[in-house]
């Protein structure tokens, strides 16, 4: 006679293969897009912020200092909200971690559109990183959860994929504002649309079901079985999982501290440290970004500064439209190679590119006179870190670690990619004005 | 600038040295699972 052990796990892994095994259907792109509106608002909420900065300088006094803060409480509230959103995820399970980071979200946006100072910025950008921070780790949990085996790792790459999505639409919706409307309290709407968005993503979140496996793991079979149900239109399976719900979870729960535990410990530094150490080098060839721009001719020579933002918006949406032809190959490229060797190859690519802009600026004239190699150093960058360690970094965690710690993985090593980017945001600067 | 430059392109090799590294040692103690429920860590 089987123990409850037993039944537990052999339950657990009806509901896990039916979900592997299941059909594409409409109701599973339906739950990816709405599972992926926080790296949608992430790539919007940061490009939103770069674009609005230079109107909130000219439409309220705001010091060099305040701006930095601001910029920082983004990246900050995202550290945060990774580490706590991760754990929560895990133990609340998804659907309530992602309604609560489109209200915190929803929230941050508010306040940034209604502030009447710097300060209500400054909170509200924290807010809105803290909400972006919690939604990483769940959306990448979720979406490798609820996809079958055959489409997990192409449907997790396009879940990030919206990030660049996200920076695309930002730089559209400036266009549209500047052209509607050109004054210096565009900031406002701009960063207001960040919590539209927030808001129908939210109420559209309310209709997703729980992930089947958080349910399963946390043994609430019934309620697995009701969206799988949904999910693979097949009700026959379901009284395997009903009868199975009778024995009681016998598993001992893992926690936050498994993840530093003998058996996981090398898993977490294979999800987090390269994460880190991408997002530090990405700020590196942020620096050729003007001279890009200048070169494409979207530089700020236009007289006033709603004309020079509204060309700076082109620019950025350029160069954001090119980030995501990296993720798009990144889709197809990763059931091909592996998680792995792509990422290896994208780090090796990103290597190269980060030398070729080296050779630009060693040259005697400097990198302007040399701009092919600069566009080829900074299109070969951005290219294989979309379609390599960009993409491959988020959907590593949930396939490496079991679903009662896939959210706080995915959330720690989020969280030390975001530290990785304060670095190269804020300490590197300071390296550069020093040696200068 | 080219210090901020090389700093970046060591990141970049450390980022590739990371993963490769790590990946082995997760590979030597147990392959790498697509649903991340292997049955040895269930639960």
């Amino acid at each position: 006679m089987p123990t409850a052990e037993q039944n537990t796990v052999s339950s657990k892994a009806s509901v896990f293969g039916l979900l592997d095994e299941a059909p594409m259907t409409p109701l599973h792109y339906c739950y990816w897009l709405l599972a992926s509106g926080g790296t949608l608002l992430d790539g919007f909420s940061v490009v939103a912020l770069g674009i609005a900065i230079p109107l909130l300088k000219q439409d309220m006094t705001i010091t060099p200092v305040l701006i930095g803060l601001i910029g920082s409480a983004l990246v900050l509230g995202a550290v945060l909200g990774a580490t706590l959103g991760g754990i929560a995820a895990d133990r609340i399970g998804r659907k309530r971690a992602f309604i609560a980071d489109m209200a915190i979200l929803l929230a941050g946006s508010a306040l940034c559109a209604v502030a009447r100072g710097p300060g209500s910025i400054l909170v509200g950008q924290f807010l809105i990183g803290v909400g972006i921070g919690i939604d990483f780790p769940t959306s990448g949990s979720y979406v490798s959860e609820i996809m079958p085996r055959a489409l997990r790792s192409r449907m997790t790459v396009a879940t990030i994929a919206l990030q660049s999505v996200g920076m695309v639409l930002a730089a559209i919706t400036a266009i549209a504002i500047f052209r509607a409307h050109p004054t210096a309290t565009d900031w406002r709407l701009l960063l207001g649309t960040g919590g539209v968005l927030a808001a129908i993503f939210m109420s559209a979140r309310l209709f997703l079901p729980e992930g089947p496996r958080w349910l399963a793991e946390k043994g609430e079979f019934a309620e697995a079985a009701k969206v799988l149900s949904g999910l693979i239109k097949t009700p026959a399976p379901l009284t395997r999982l009903e009868v199975s719900e009778s024995a009681a979870p016998a598993t001992k729960p893992l926690g936050f501290a498994a993840l530093f535990s003998p058996r996981y410990r090398t898993r977490t530094l294979l999800v987090s440290v390269p994460w880190l150490l991408m997002d530090v080098a990405t700020y590196g060839v942020g620096l050729f970004t003007p001279v890009i721009l200048g070169a494409l001719h979207f530089d700020s020579a236009r007289t006033g500064t709603v004309a020079a933002v509204f060309a700076d918006a082109e620019g950025s949406g350029l160069v954001d439209l090119f980030l995501l032809a990296g993720f798009v190959v990144g889709i197809w490229a990763i059931p091909r190679f592996g998680r792995v060797p792509l990422q290896v190859g994208g780090f090796a690519a990103m290597t190269f590119g980060m030398l070729l802009l080296m050779f630009a600026t060693l040259a005697d004239d400097g990198p302007q006179m040399h701009l092919g190699l600069v566009i080829a150093g900074f299109i070969l960058f951005n290219f294989a870190m979309n379609a390599g360690p960009n993409a491959t970094t988020f959907t590593l965690p949930p396939i490496l670690f079991p679903t009662a710690i896939r959210a706080s993985a995915s959330g720690f090593a989020a969280a030390c990619a975001k530290a990785g980017a304060t670095f190269g945001t804020f300490v590197v600067p300071q390296l550069q004005a020093h040696g200068d | 600038l080219i210090a901020v430059l090389a700093l970046m392109a060591f990141v970049s090799i450390a980022g590739l040295v990371a993963t490769a590294a790590f990946a082995h040692v997760v590979e030597k103690e147990d392959e790498l699972e697509e649903t991340g429920e292997p049955a040895r860590h269930s639960g």
